[in-house]
C-alpha cells in the first residue's frame, strides 16, 4: 500500500549511491505550487505555533482574492511569507547588522542585536516583516532555521495538506525544489526589486501578487505616540 | 544533497520513541543540514533538541486525523500531524494545530462548578469533585430506580462516543442522540436505502471526472484533511475535470475547471437532467443497470423524460447546452464520480435529491470500482464484554413518524420535549453545543432553562459553552489532548485504519477523562450498572475495543497503537467492487434505485425532483441563506482557538453587487435578515450583519459562515472584554489578552445565523432540512 | 484610482512601522540644518548687522540637533539598545552614516557656537565652513533613510535627499525669523532706533530669501510628482495617493497652499513690508514643512505592498 501519492509536490525519485552526495554549499529555497494551494491556511497557523509568534503579528498568511464578474468570478490564493532573498535589503538597511543573511541563505534577525529601528520593516519590498509586541523586537520568517539545522524541513512545508510547498536546496540539481524549477515556469513576486527572491511561485495570479487594495488607512492608529505595549 | 523521499522515511520512521532517544547525534545542530525530512519530529527553538512526543487522534472536525503531540516540560507546546496516518498522511488543518489554544484556553473549567443563581444566570459555585459526583450519581440514581428511559444523553456530532452509548445504555435508557444525525441524515438514509451501507468515500484521486453538488471539500467536508489532498491528487496529478455545482465561489470551485451557479434548492432537478441526458443519449452502462440495480433502463429512460434540460435552465438557472455538454462527458470519461455531501440533503426533498446524486454514478456504472463513488471503509470495533442490551427504541430516540432514520436529530429532540410528547428526568450534555449550533435557539434555550422540562441537566465539558451554561452542574471533562479513545472513520484511501486518541500530557488540574466519570457514576449509580464499567484502567477498555482486528493484535494490539498512534494491514489494497462476489446489503443485494421502503412512506420509488414549494417560487423580496463552513473554523468547537479566530472571526453577510442594487445597500451597510411567517418556526425572526459585496455568489442567495457569533464560550469565542476568572498559572499567556478583533470596525465576533433557522425536517429522512431557509433582507 | 477587477477576500493587516517621531525627527533635523546654514552665512558674511542672528542661530542648531535624536530613541523599540547603532555599525546602511554625523555633527556645532560667542572670527568661520557639509549630510541622510526604501514609491526618488535638504532651509529660515523678530519685539534693549530698522530689514530680506527657497522646494516638488505620475504604477499609486486620495488634503491643502503658496504670497506680495506678515509666514512655513513630513513618512507608508 503506497502512501504518499502525491508525485510532483511528493516522494522523489528512488535513491542512488549519487544521491548520497552531499552538495558542498547549500542555498535554500521554496517553491509555492499554486495550483495545488487550497486556501485552508494551515500554513499560516503552523507559523504561528512553530515560532510563537504573537497574535496581531503574522510571519505568513494567504491572501486571497477574486477576480472577474458574476457568474465567471474565480478566487485565487497566494501563500505570503518572507522570501529569504539573495539581495535581502533589509538586511542591506540595517544599521546594526541584526539583519543578516546565514551562509545558506536564510535571512535571520539576532534578536539580541536588534534596536528595533523598524528601518527593515520600511525597507522590504513585502510588508513580511513584524514587531513582536512582546519581545520589542523586530522578526519576520526564517525559514525555520532551527528546524532545518535539525534536518527538518518548516513547518510551514510539512503540514501543507495539498504539498503545494516544496523546500530543499537550490545548489542540489537533484534536490526536489530544483528539479521543479528546472521543469516549470516560477514567478517571483516584484521581481523588479531587484531583491532576487528564493520564494519562487508557479501558477501563481499576477494580479494577487501585485499590490492592489486600497490604501491603508492609519489615521485611526497612534501617530504620535508609541503603541504602549505591555 | 540527498533528498530523502517520503517512503524512505517511514521506514525510518519506525523510528518511534525509543529510537529517536537513542539517536543522540541528533542532538548536535548539524548545520548543514544535509536531509530534509518531512513530518514526525520537532525540534525546540532554542536548543535544537527533540522534543518528545506521542501520537494521537484529532478531535477539532470529524476526520480524525493523526496527530502528534509535541511535549515540553509537560506542557503540549506544538501539534503535528503523523505521517504514518492513512487520512492526513503528516498533514494538518489550521484548526488541528490551535488545539493547543483549546487546552490552554483561560476560561478552561479546571473544577466542578454547581449553579447557584437561577438557571442561566451564569453565577456558579465550585464545587469538589466528590460533592458533584454525590449530587450526579444521586440524581442519576434515583432516576434510574424511578424511569431509567427518561435519561438524555445530547452528545457529539463525530460519532466517537461509544463510551457515551454504552453509559446510556447500560443506565436503561435508549435516549442517547448525536448531533451527527444532524448534519446529514437524510444522505445516510438515501445511501442506506439505495446500497445498504450509510454513507459512500468518492474515489477522487483516482477519477477522471468529478462532478461536485453542493460540497466544498477544499474547505470543509467530513473527512476534510484525506479528501482534500486527495481531490488535489486527482485535479492535479491525474489531471481530473472537476465541475462544481453550488450557490457561492468557494475554495473548491477555485480549483476546479468548471463553476455553475445554481438556483438554490434546485440540485435535486439538475441532476436528474444531467441523468436523463445521459439516458436519452444512450451513453450509460446497460449491463451494470441491468446486473446490479432493480430497474430497467427503459424503465429508467422513460421516469427520467420529465427532466429536460430546457426545464432545467429555466428552474435551476443552468443553460440547457451546458447541462448535455457535463452529463455527456461525465458518461464518457472513465472513471468518474460524483461528490455530495450534507447540503444537498439538509433539503425537505434530501432523500430524493442524494438518491438522485447516486444514480448518476449508478448509470454510468461507476459504483465501487477505482475513481468511482465506493463503498465507504471503515474498521469494525468489538463491543467489550459484557455488552448491554440496547433498550427498546423510543419516540425520542428513533421517532415513529421516521421509521428510517437510523436515529432522532437534536433540533427534532427538542422540539418533542417542547410539545411535551417526551419526558426527560436527567439530560447529560456531552461534547456538543446545542445552544448554539441547533436551528431555532430560541427553542433550544427555552427548553433548556424551564426546569419543568429538563428537571435535571449535567453538562460534561471542558468549556463553558452557551449550552453549559444552562446546566445545574458541570464536570470539567479534559480535552480531546489529554483523553483515550479508540478512533475509527470512513477511509479515504478505502482502506480502513485505527487510530488512537491518547493522553498527550495528564488531564490538567481537576479536570477528568470521560471515562473515568462514566466509570464512577456507574459505581455509585449501581443497579446492575456497574458490571459494564467494570474496567480497572483505561487501558483495559481501548484493549477490549480492538480485541476483533487480528492484523492488529499481531502487531502488538495497543502497544502498537500508542506507539505510532494508528493501525491499517500495511498490505492491504483497495477492495473494488466486492459487490460483485457479495452482492450489496441491500434486501434484494442489488442497487434499490426503485425504493419499495420509500415508496411505503408516500415518496417516489424511483428518484424524483419534489421542489420546496417556497423555495421555487422566491418572491422579489425574498433570499435565500446559505449558512456554509470554512476552512478556518469548525462549525462547532473550535470557536475558543485565538489563531483561528483571529483569521475569522466575523461572518459578514454575502451579497452580489447586483442584489445590493436592488436593495439599495453598499458594502458594509448593516443589514437584517428576517425569516418571513411562511417558513416554519423560530424564536428568533432576524440577525443582523454587515454587507460583504462579492461576485462570486448566486444573485438571490445570501450567505453567511458558520462557526462564529458565541455569545457564551469566553472571552476569546466573544472577542470581548468580559469579566473573566484569573486563568490559574498553566492557562495564562499574554496572546489571550490581545483579542484585537474585538475593538476593530465593525468590532466583534460575528453573529450566529442559526438563530432564526426554523426546525424543518425532510418528511422521509427525518433529518434537517436547514438549507430550505428563507430570508427577506432590509438595509438597517 | 480606478479599481482593477479584483476583490481582496483576505490579507491581513500589517504594522505602521515608523510614527511621527520619525518625521519630528526629520523636521528637527531639517530646522537645525537650516538654522546651522544661516548661522554660518551670517559669520562669513561678517557683517556686524548679522552678529545677533549669526549667535542665535549658532546656539539653536546644536540644541535642535540633540532634541532630534531623542525622537528616534524614543521611537526605537528597544531604546536603552541605541549604542548598538555605534558598536554593530553597518556601512551599508544610511542609518549608520546617520548615527555618525548626528555624533560629528553636533560637536562641530557646539565648538562653532563656543567660537561665535566668544568672537574667534576665524576659527568660526573654518567650523563655519567644515560644519556646512556636515549638516547637510546630517539632513540629507534623512532623506536617504527614505529614498533608500525602494518598496516605497513615495519616497524612492532621487529627488528626496534634496528636496528634504531644500525643506530643511526653508523651515530653519522660518525658525530664525520668528526668533530674531521676537528678539526685535522684546529683547533688544540696547538697540537704537537705526539698529531697529536694520534688524528689521534684515528680517525682511530672511523672509524673502525663504520665500525664494519655497519657490526652490515647489519646483523639486513639482519635477518629483510628475515623475511619480509618469512612472510604474506603484508610483503613480503613491503621486495620487498626495494629490487625491487620504493625504491630498495635507499635501495639497496644508503643505502646498497653506505651508508655500501663502506665505510666498505673504512676503513677496503686498505685505512684504510687513514683520508681521513675515512671521506669519514663517510659522505657516513651519507648519507646511511639519505636514511634509508627515505627508511623506506616514503616506508613504500607507501604500499596501502585499
Ligand atoms: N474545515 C472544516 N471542515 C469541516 C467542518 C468545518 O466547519 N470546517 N465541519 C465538519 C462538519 S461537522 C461537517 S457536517 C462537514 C460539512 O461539510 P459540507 O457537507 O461540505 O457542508 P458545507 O461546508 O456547509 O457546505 C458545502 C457547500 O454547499 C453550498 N450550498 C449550500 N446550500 C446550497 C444549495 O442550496 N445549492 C447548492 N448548489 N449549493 C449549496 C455551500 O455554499 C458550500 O459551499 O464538514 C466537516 N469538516
Ligand atoms: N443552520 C445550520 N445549523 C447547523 C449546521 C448548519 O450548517 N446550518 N451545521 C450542523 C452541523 S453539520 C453540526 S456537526 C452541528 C454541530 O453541533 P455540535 O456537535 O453541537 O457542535 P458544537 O456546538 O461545537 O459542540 C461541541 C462542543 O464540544 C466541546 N469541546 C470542544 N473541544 C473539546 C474537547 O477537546 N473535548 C471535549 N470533551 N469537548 C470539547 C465544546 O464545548 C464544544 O462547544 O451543528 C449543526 N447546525
Ligand atoms: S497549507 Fe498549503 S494548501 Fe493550505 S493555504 Fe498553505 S500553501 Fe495553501
Ligand atoms: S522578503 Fe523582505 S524581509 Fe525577507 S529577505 Fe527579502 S527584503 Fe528581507
Ligand atoms: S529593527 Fe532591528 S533588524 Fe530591523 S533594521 Fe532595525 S536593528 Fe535591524
Ligand atoms: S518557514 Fe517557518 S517561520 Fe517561515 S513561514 Fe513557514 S513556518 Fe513560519
Ligand atoms: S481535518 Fe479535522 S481532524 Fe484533521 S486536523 Fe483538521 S480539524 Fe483535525
Ligand atoms: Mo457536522
Amino acid at each position: 500500500m503506497e502512501i504518499f501519492t502525491g508525485e510532483a509536490a511528493g516522494a522523489g525519485p528512488p535513491k542512488t549511491k549519487e544521491d548520497e552526495q552531499v552538495a558542498e554549499d547549500i542555498r535554500y529555497g521554496m517553491v509555492i505550487d499554486v495550483r495545488r494551494c487550497i486556501g485552508c491556511q494551515s500554513c499560516s497557523v503552523a507559523c504561528k505555533a512553530e515560532m510563537s509568534v504573537p497574535l496581531e503579528v503574522f510571519a505568513t498568511w494567504v491572501k486571497i482574492v477574486e477576480r472577474g464578474q458574476y457568474p465567471d468570478a474565480q478566487r485565487f490564493f497566494l501563500p505570503r511569507l518572507c522570501n529569504n532573498c539573495e539581495n535581502a535589503i533589509c538586511a542591506r538597511n540595517c544599521p546594526t547588522k541584526a539583519s543578516y543573511k546565514r551562509d545558506d541563505g536564510v535571512v535571520m534577525v539576532d534578536e539580541h542585536r536588534c534596536i528595533g529601528c523598524k528601518y527593515c520593516i520600511a525597507s522590504c519590498p513585502y510588508d513580511v516583516r513584524y514587531i513582536n509586541p512582546f519581545k520589542n523586537i523586530v522578526q519576520k520568517c526564517y525559514w525555520c532555521y532551527h528546524r532545518l539545522d535539525a534536518g527538518l524541513v518548516p513547518a510551514c512545508v510539512e503540514t501543507c495538506p495539498t504539498r503545494a510547498m516544496i523546500f530543499g536546496d537550490l545548489n542540489d540539481p537533484k534536490s526536489e525544489v530544483s528539479r521543479v524549477l528546472a521543469t516549470n515556469a516560477t514567478q517571483v513576486i516584484k521581481k523588479d526589486m531587484q531583491t532576487e527572491p528564493h520564494v519562487f511561485y508557479i501558477g501563481a495570479d499576477e494580479a494577487a501578487m501585485s499590490n492592489y487594495e486600497e490604501e491603508i488607512n492609519y489615521f485611526t492608529e497612534p501617530l504620535f505616540f508609541p503603541k504602549i505595549r505591555l | 544533497m540527498r533528498s530523502i523521499s517520503r517512503r524512505d522515511f517511514l521506514k525510518l520512521g519506525a523510528a518511534s520513541t525509543a529510537v529517536l532517544a537513542v539517536e543522540s547525534q541528533f542532538n548536535v545542530i548539524a548545520y548543514a543540514a544535509e536531509q530534509l525530512i518531512e513530518g514526525g519530529r520537532s525540534v525546540t527553538r532554542a536548543s535544537g533538541l527533540p522534543r518528545s512526543f506521542l501520537p494521537s487522534t484529532c478531535m477539532q472536525c470529524p476526520a480524525g486525523c493523526g496527530i502528534i503531540g509535541y511535549v515540553e516540560e509537560s506542557r503540549v507546546v506544538k501539534i503535528g500531524g503523523n505521517t504514518k496516518h492513512l487520512s492526513n498522511q503528516g498533514a494538518l488543518c489550521g484548526r488541528g494545530q490551535a488545539g493547543i489554544n483549546a487546552i490552554y484556553d483561560p476560561e478552561r473549567l479546571l473544577s466542578p462548578m454547581k449553579r447557584v443563581g437561577p438557571r442561566g444566570s451564569d453565577s456558579w459555585e465550585q464545587i469538589s469533585w466528590d460533592q458533584a459526583m454525590e449530587e450526579v450519581g444521586g440524581s442519576l440514581a434515583s432516576l434510574k430506580s424511578r424511569n431509567p428511559r427518561q435519561l438524555l444523553f445530547l452528545t457529539d456530532d463525530i460519532g466517537d462516543d461509544h463510551l457515551g452509548q454504552r453509559f446510556t445504555h447500560a443506565f436503561g435508557s435508549p435516549n442517547i442522540i448525536a448531533s451527527i444525525g444532524d448534519f446529514n441524515a437524510n444522505k445516510l438514509v438515501a445511501d442506506e436505502l439505495t446500497w445498504g451501507a450509510s454513507g459512500d468515500m468518492p474515489d477522487v484521486a483516482n477519477s477522471k471526472y468529478i462532478l461536485i453538488f453542493g460540497a466544498n471539500p477544499l474547505e470543509s467536508n467530513p473527512q476534510y484533511l484525506g479528501l482534500s489532498r486527495r481531490l488535489v491528487q486527482g485535479i492535479r496529478d491525474n489531471q481530473a475535470k472537476v465541475v462544481v455545482f453550488d450557490t457561492r465561489l468557494t475554495n473548491t470551485s477555485a480549483l476546479s475547471n468548471e463553476l455553475h451557479f445554481v438556483n438554490p434548492g434546485s440540485l435535486g432537478l439538475l441532476i436528474l437532467t444531467l441523468a436523463n441526458v445521459i439516458m436519452q443519449e444512450g451513453l450509460y452502462k446497460r449491463t451494470f443497470i441491468e446486473k446490479w440495480t432493480n430497474v430497467t433502463p427503459e424503465q429508467l429512460a422513460q421516469h427520467l423524460a420529465q427532466y429536460t434540460p430546457e426545464r432545467a435552465e429555466a428552474e435551476a438557472g443552468v443553460e440547457a447546452s451546458v447541462i448535455r455538454t457535463v452529463a455527456t462527458e461525465f458518461a464518457t470519461t472513465a472513471p468518474a464520480t460524483t461528490f455530495t455531501d450534507q447540503v444537498l440533503s439538509n433539503h425537505s426533498s434530501g432523500v430524493q435529491n442524494e438518491r438522485a446524486a447516486m444514480l448518476l454514478s449508478i448509470i454510468t456504472g461507476n459504483i465501487d470500482n477505482r475513481g468511482g463513488l465506493c463503498l465507504p471503509r471503515e474498521q469494525e470495533l468489538a463491543q467489550p464484554e459484557p455488552v448491554p442490551a440496547p433498550p427498546p427504541p423510543s419516540a425520542l430516540s428513533n421517532p415513529p413518524a421516521y421509521p428510517l432514520a437510523s436515529e432522532q436529530t437534536i433540533a427534532g429532540t427538542f422540539a418533542q420535549i417542547q410539545s411535551r410528547e417526551e419526558q426527560v428526568g436527567v439530560l447529560i450534555s456531552h461534547n456538543c453545543n446545542p445552544a448554539y449550533s441547533n436551528p431555532d435557539l430560541g427553542l433550544v434555550e427555552d427548553v433548556l432553562k424551564d426546569e419543568t422540562l429538563i428537571p435535571y441537566h449535567v453538562a460534561i465539558t471542558p468549556f463553558l459553552t452557551e449550552t453549559a451554561a444552562l446546566a445545574d452542574i458541570i464536570l470539567p471533562e479534559t480535552t480531546y489532548l489529554e483523553d483515550s479513545d479508540i478512533i475509527v472513520k470512513p477511509s479515504p484511501e478505502l482502506v480502513p485504519y485505527v487510530s488512537l486518541r491518547q493522553p498527550v500530557v495528564p488531564p490538567l488540574k481537576e479536570a477528568r477523562p470521560f471515562f473515568t466519570i462514566a466509570t464512577e457514576l456507574a459505581a455509585i449509580i449501581k443497579g446492575g450498572m456497574e458490571q459494564y464499567f467494570s474496567f480497572k484502567r483505561v487501558d483495559e477498555y481501548l484493549s477490549a475495543r480492538i480485541a476483533n482486528i487480528g492484523g492488529l493484535q499481531a502487531a502488538g494490539a495497543l502497544d502498537y497503537l500508542k506507539q505510532h498512534g494508528v493501525w491499517y494491514d500495511p498490505k492491504s489494497q483497495p477492495d473494488y467492487q466486492a459487490f460483485k462476489q457479495n452482492g450489496f446489503s441491500t434486501p434484494s443485494g442489488r442497487m434499490e434505485v426503485n425504493s419499495e421502503r420509500i415508496a411505503a412512506l408516500g415518496s417516489p420509488a424511483l428518484p424524483t425532483y419534489e421542489p420546496v414549494t417556497f423555495m421555487s417560487q422566491l418572491g422579489e423580496q425574498d433570499y435565500v441563506l446559505t449558512i456554509f463552513d470554512t476552512a478556518i473554523q469548525s462549525d462547532w468547537k473550535t470557536g475558543n482557538c485565538m489563531w483561528l479566530d483571529e483569521i475569522l472571526h466575523r461572518n459578514p453577510v454575502w451579497m452580489n453587487p447586483a442584489t445590493a442594487e436592488e436593495l439599495g445597500v453598499e458594502d458594509g451597510d448593516e443589514v437584517k435578515l428576517t425569516r418571513p411567517n411562511n417558513v416554519g418556526e423560530a424564536k428568533a425572526r432576524s440577525v443582523t450583519s454587515t454587507v460583504y459585496l462579492t461576485e462570486g455568489i448566486h444573485p438571490k442567495v445570501i450567505a453567511m459562515a458558520n462557526g462564529v457569533g458565541h455569545t457564551a464560550y469566553g472571552r476569546i469565542a466573544q472577542a470581548e472584554e468580559i469579566p473573566y476568572r484569573e486563568p490559574p498559572d498553566v492557562l495564562q499567556n499574554p496572546n489571550t489578552e490581545m483579542i484585537w478583533w474585538g475593538h476593530e470596525e465593525p468590532g466583534g465576533n460575528g453573529v450566529n445565523p442559526k438563530q432564526i433557522v426554523p426546525v424543518t425536517l425532510d418528511p422521509v429522512g427525518g433529518g434537517e432540512a436547514w438549507g430550505d431557509m428563507v430570508v427577506t433582507v432590509a438595509k438597517v | 484610482m480606478e479599481q482593477p477587477d479584483i476583490n481582496v477576500v483576505y490579507t491581513v493587516k500589517h504594522q505602521l512601522p515608523l510614527i511621527m517621531f520619525i518625521g519630528q525627527y526629520f523636521f528637527y533635523t531639517g530646522l537645525s540644518a537650516g538654522s546651522f546654514v544661516i548661522s554660518v552665512i551670517a559669520t562669513l558674511l561678517g557683517r556686524k548687522e548679522f552678529k545677533p542672528i549669526g549667535k542665535i542661530t549658532a546656539i539653536l542648531a546644536p540644541i535642535l540637533l540633540i532634541i532630534a535624536p531623542l525622537n528616534l530613541i524614543a521611537d526605537l523599540e528597544q531604546p536603552l539598545r541605541f549604542w548598538h547603532l555605534m558598536l554593530y555599525y553597518n556601512w551599508t546602511s544610511p542609518i549608520t552614516y546617520g548615527s555618525f554625523l548626528l555624533t560629528a555633527y553636533p560637536i562641530v556645532g557646539i565648538i562653532y557656537a563656543i567660537m561665535v560667542y566668544t568672537d574667534r572670527q576665524g576659527p568660526a568661520k573654518v567650523l563655519g565652513i567644515l560644519g556646512i557639509p556636515l549638516a547637510i549630510s546630517v539632513h540629507g541622510y534623512t532623506g536617504f533613510i527614505l529614498a533608500l526604501a525602494k518598496a516605497r514609491s513615495l519616497w524612492n526618488t532621487a529627488a528626496m535627499p534634496t528636496i528634504f535638504i531644500v525643506s530643511a532651509m526653508v523651515s530653519g529660515i522660518g525658525l530664525v525669523v520668528i526668533i530674531a523678530a521676537i528678539r526685535y519685539k522684546w529683547f533688544d534693549k540696547k538697540a537704537t532706533p537705526e539698529t531697529r530698522e536694520q534688524d528689521k530689514k534684515l528680517i525682511l530680506q530672511l523672509a524673502q530669501f525663504m520665500a525664494y527657497t519655497i519657490m526652490l522646494d515647489l519646483f523639486l516638488i513639482v519635477s518629483d510628482i510628475l515623475v511619480l505620475l509618469t512612472a510604474h504604477t506603484d508610483a503613480l499609486e503613491a503621486g495620487m495617493l498626495i494629490l487625491t486620495g487620504n493625504f491630498s488634503f495635507l499635501f495639497v491643502g496644508v503643505e502646498i497652499i497653506l505651508g508655500a503658496l501663502i506665505p510666498m504670497i505673504l512676503v513677496l506680495g503686498p505685505t512684504r513690508k510687513s514683520l508681521t506678515a513675515a512671521v506669519v509666514a514663517s510659522i505657516l512655513v513651519n507648519i507646511g514643512v511639519y505636514a511634509m513630513r508627515f505627508v511623506m513618512v506616514i503616506g508613504g507608508q500607507t501604500i499596501p505592498l502585499s
